[in-house]
């Protein structure tokens, strides 16, 4: 089973925060995008890897150059493992390969010598391919270029060095050649290729006598004659072709050497991919940390159920402590609209606990943001909030109406019903968050629907947190109670105050209502005991947003009646 | 007309058109042809033999290393790279020459399915260039040429690719053309057009350069109302990005940034906006081309308004007939904010259709009818 549904994915916003973790090679991608999730009895390993997020955390925030040096290298690794494979069977590497092999190297080495100078060498395992890169730089010269030098072979030197010496004396002679020509013929300049009109007789008769051309082409209107070089030219020409063909022979030799040399290390190389890909995720989530002023979080092994202390009998020890809590997409979302975001505080002493609250107060997105941190954290992905202690889950599960989609052929609370009891059946400890369960339904099957999921999540090993506006939930007696404080009367009415209900009007009016909601809204939970009714604050909400007082007036009559 | 005297002008010209792409700060130049097989290879080889840079770099736009051309079934000219060039090639073309090259960078981009890579070559050989396709993609690539080490860079470009003649980062155009094209009088007019492009008057000498610098990256179209000044020091320059109408130049001048980018199908909204300010409008930026529909929406504001002037990115960006760029011209209405440079004119008088000229009368026609530099690359007097 996945660790995340697609479904409950998309409503926590996992893939808009996870873009927020971006590696720069394609190896450290690529494995951003396969990496398993920690599952519980693998705590030590998730804490080593958070060790070493922190370790980065401190030198990124510290050090620019190091940031500089170990992003921009990474940046230039390519995926070129089949190079690898390609050199450990023997196979003669082509020279874009060499260059491939040896830019790898060169950028390899500055990350790995930047991590010896900041003490950061037991992040991942780079192995040493100093010598490697010294074959492929012979020259010394320390760039990522390549070509076969002809320090490689004192053949192919001396093969070059002729063929330099020769292209100068092929240069000299036919310019000397050239310029013999236009002084025997009398000509201002002299190309090697001549076009002619035909009609200009003295010059066609010119270079028609002449040795120094001969007429290569000929149309109705105009005569080309090309430059005819001396016989010592043409005899340096084949000669020319042939040391070409001898260096070419030479070089072929020196690529297979080199090809044989990369090749015994080929699977050091391989390895070597691997770690980097390491290092460039690692790299990426702990500057995701700085970016969001994140923190490593204390993970802890949930109690067995042996140990556990009877469901409503309070614990001591929290089974998720998230202080400062901040759900990213939606603080990205207020601070567009220029509204600062409110962190929260959550401390769930139990596995099954019931919030309540007034609309618009902020649940759902309570319910959001605690996905996410599991989610976070199951990644070793540093925690947006001041401190976090939470346990390692199987798997996270998020129910709402809202967003769900995955089948069309269904009404909303078919799927969510479908969905959920899908979920329970999945074999582990998960993380339920469940958002208004059964609100598409009639309010009187809905809320006993709602109620029997959570008496049956009791029975279940994982952790719950649902959001409600029935009063049956509430009154589960082996379940903890959180209201969130909402909106106080007196802010109500500073409020009420502020926005005159007249004042109505538009996309606007509604914007500027809703961001002085906003202000007022106090997000942080509270506990409450059981049997304590939701809240009832849908008018106060309605007046707030300026709904139509016709409409407000109706709901008052009808809910006085109902008194 | 000018008559010139031809045997001056056969080394003159030559070398007018090398110091006219070699002057310095120069660092790229285009090599366009009037149309297929006009001559561009070879004239980008002798270029590349008779330049004075001592390190060329060399691309192309697009994949343009077909060995035949399979319309005219010719064989094309490779390209003959002197030693110390930079230019670009799939693996392919590195693996036939890598005992000579030195690999510098694998490019971001692709041409014909597979890679292009950056390499030097250390001794002449001959080679399929490739470049990427767009425009962004060549220029970006020349940049990274240029950070090798290259002094400066020819690109093997086609009029139909003509976009990369209109970068601001082009220096200059060399425009080729053959009998290919068509007769020497259509010949002649293909030159002038573009001979005239460039004779469109930079905005430089107009507006300032920070006003400049804006509508270079502008993609809607924008008014100003009011009596056109050159205020280099105006500090309200800036506020012109964030689309509001700001006053620019004096209090009494304002930008105004339509919502649109092209006129067409806003005829009635520009006309309304045009009369309505009770400002005399003095420059209409349009950020794409001038359409012949375009134009004719104009030209009523244009005479209704003595004294408009139309400022649009690039010459190129002309696409109005004949007739009306002469009326245009007559009334000096047009300004761009980056002047196109023909260094010279080159003159093939080879048509692989068959439909030659006498080549003598072809430079003699080109240059009686042009101050430029004509070059015919297989020209010698005597």
């Amino acid at each position: 089973m996945a660790y995340i549904d697609r479904e409950s994915s998309k409503s926590l916003h996992i893939p808009q925060i996870m873009e927020m973790v971006s590696p720069f090679s394609e190896v450290g991608r690529r494995l951003k995008s396969s990496v398993k999730p920690f599952s519980p009895g693998r705590e030590d390993e998730l804490r080593g890897e958070y060790h070493k997020v922190r370790a980065l955390m401190q030198v990124l925030k510290s050090h620019r150059e190091f940031r500089l040096t170990v992003t921009f290298s990474l940046s230039r690794i390519e995926n070129i493992r089949q190079s690898f494979v390609k050199a450990t069977t023997t196979e003669l590497l082509e020279l874009n390969e060499l260059y491939e092999i040896k830019n790898f190297l060169y950028h390899y080495e500055k990350i790995r010598d930047a991590l010896l100078r900041h003490n950061l060498k037991d992040l991942v395992r780079l192995i040493p391919f100093e010598s490697l890169f010294r074959l492929l730089d012979p020259e010394e010269q320390r760039i990522p270029t390549f070509h076969i030098s002809s320090r490689y072979s004192e053949t192919l030197a001396a093969l070059r060095l002729k063929l330099f010496e020769l292209n100068g004396k092929m240069r000299y002679m036919e310019q000397k050649s050239l310029e013999q020509a236009q002084k025997e013929l009398e000509l201002r300049t002299a190309e090697r290729q001549i076009v002619v009109s035909r009609q200009n007789k003295r010059l066609v008769q010119k270079l028609d006598e002449s040795q120094w051309y001969a007429l290569s082409d000929e149309n109705f209107a105009n005569l080309t004659f090309v430059f005819r070089p001396p016989e010592e030219i043409i005899r340096l020409e084949r000669e020319q072709n042939s040391l070409r063909h001898k260096i070419e022979e030479e070089e072929l030799k020196v690529r297979k050497e080199l090809s044989r040399e990369i090749g015994e290390r080929g699977n050091d190389l391989i390895t070597a991919l691997s770690e980097i890909a390491r290092l460039d995720y690692l790299i990426a989530r702990a500057l995701f940390g700085c970016e969001i002023n994140g923190i490593i979080p204390t993970i802890f092994t949930l109690r067995s159920d042996k140990t556990e202390p009877p469901l409503g009998v309070k614990s001591t020890s929290p089974v998720i402590s998230l202080q400062g809590a901040v759900n990213l997409f939606i603080k990205k979302e207020l601070e567009s609209e220029k509204l600062e975001y409110q962190a929260v505080d959550i401390h769930f002493n139990d596995r099954i606990n019931i919030i309540t609250g007034a609309n618009m107060a902020g649940k759902s997105t309570l319910l959001k943001t605690i996905g996410q941190l599991f989610y976070l954290a199951a990644h070793a992905i540093p925690l947006p909030c001041r401190k976090a202690e939470l346990p390692l889950l199987d798997f996270i599960f998020f129910s709402s109406d809202s967003e769900s989609s995955f089948r069309t052929d269904l009404s909303s609370f078919a799927s969510e019903l479908i969905s959920i009891n899908n979920a329970v059946k999945q074999p582990g400890r998960g993380l339920f968050l469940i958002d208004e369960f059964a609100r598409g339904t009639n309010p009187l099957e809905g809320e006993s629907f709602a109620r029997a999921i959570l008496e049956l999540l009791i029975e279940r090993r994982g952790i719950a947190v649902s959001a409600t506006h029935f009063s049956s939930p509430s009154l589960i007696s082996r379940a903890a109670h959180y209201r969130v404080i909402g909106l106080s009367r007196n802010d109500y009415q500073k409020l009420k105050k502020t926005l005159s209900p007249d004042e109505q009007g538009g996309k606007d009016d509604l914007k500027k209502r809703i961001q002085v909601l906003h202000r007022y809204m106090n997000y942080q939970l509270e506990s409450v005991e059981t049997s304590n009714i939701p809240p009832r604050a849908a008018l106060m909400i309605a007046e707030v947003l300026g709904v139509d007082r016709e409409i407000i007036d109706k709901v008052k009559s009808f809910m006085k009646g109902k008194r | 007309m000018i008559r010139v005297n031809q045997q001056d002008r056969s080394v003159s010209d030559k070398e007018r058109l090398l110091n006219t792409i070699g002057e310095s700060g120069k660092r790229i130049t285009v090599i366009v042809g009037l149309s297929k097989n006009a001559g561009k290879t070879t004239f980008l080889n002798w270029l590349l033999e008779h330049c004075k840079f001592t390190a060329k770099g060399v691309i192309t736009t697009g994949l343009d290393g077909e060995d035949i051309d399979l319309l005219e079934n010719v064989r094309k000219p490779k390209v003959c790279i002197p030693p110390g060039t930079i230019f670009t090639v799939r693996a392919s073309e590195m693996q036939r020459l890598s005992g000579f090259l030195e690999v510098l960078e694998k490019s971001a981009y692709r041409a014909g399915g597979e890679n292009i890579w950056l390499v030097r070559n250390d001794t002449g050989l001959e080679a399929e260039i490739v470049g990427p396709p767009s425009v962004a993609e060549q220029i970006e690539t020349a940049g990274r040429i240029l950070s090798h080490g290259a002094e400066h860079i020819f690109i093997d470009g086609s009029l139909d690719r003509k976009a990369i003649g209109a970068s601001p980062l082009v220096d200059s155009l060399v425009i080729t053309g053959s009998p290919v094209y068509g007769p020497l009088p259509a010949l002649k007019k293909g030159y002038k057009g573009l001979y005239d492009l460039a004779k469109i008057e930079g905005a430089s000498g107009q507006i300032s350069s920070g006003v400049l610098e804006v509508l270079n990256e502008e993609d809607y179209i924008r008014i100003l109302f009011g009596p056109l000044k050159k205020g280099l020091s105006d500090p309200q320059e800036s506020p012109l990005r964030d689309g509001r109408s700001v006053a620019l130049h004096a209090s009494s001048s304002e930008w105004i940034r339509l919502p649109f980018k092209t006129l067409l199908g806003h005829e009635k909204e520009m006309l309304s906006l045009l009369r309505s300010k009770g400002k005399e409008p003095s420059l209409i930026f349009i950020p794409g081309s001038l359409t012949e529909r375009s134009f004719q929406l104009l030209k009523g504001p244009i005479q209704e308004f003595p004294g408009l002037k139309i400022i649009l990115k690039h010459p190129f960006h002309v696409k109005v007939a004949d007739s009306s760029f002469r009326w245009l011209r007559q009334k000096n209405i047009l300004l761009v904010l980056k002047r196109m440079e023909i260094a010279g004119l080159i003159v093939n008088s080879y048509a692989v259709n068959g439909n030659h000229i006498d080549c003598e009368h072809f430079r003699r026609s080109i240059r009686d009818e042009f101050s430029l530099p004509v070059v015919d690359v297989m020209e010698v007097s005597g």
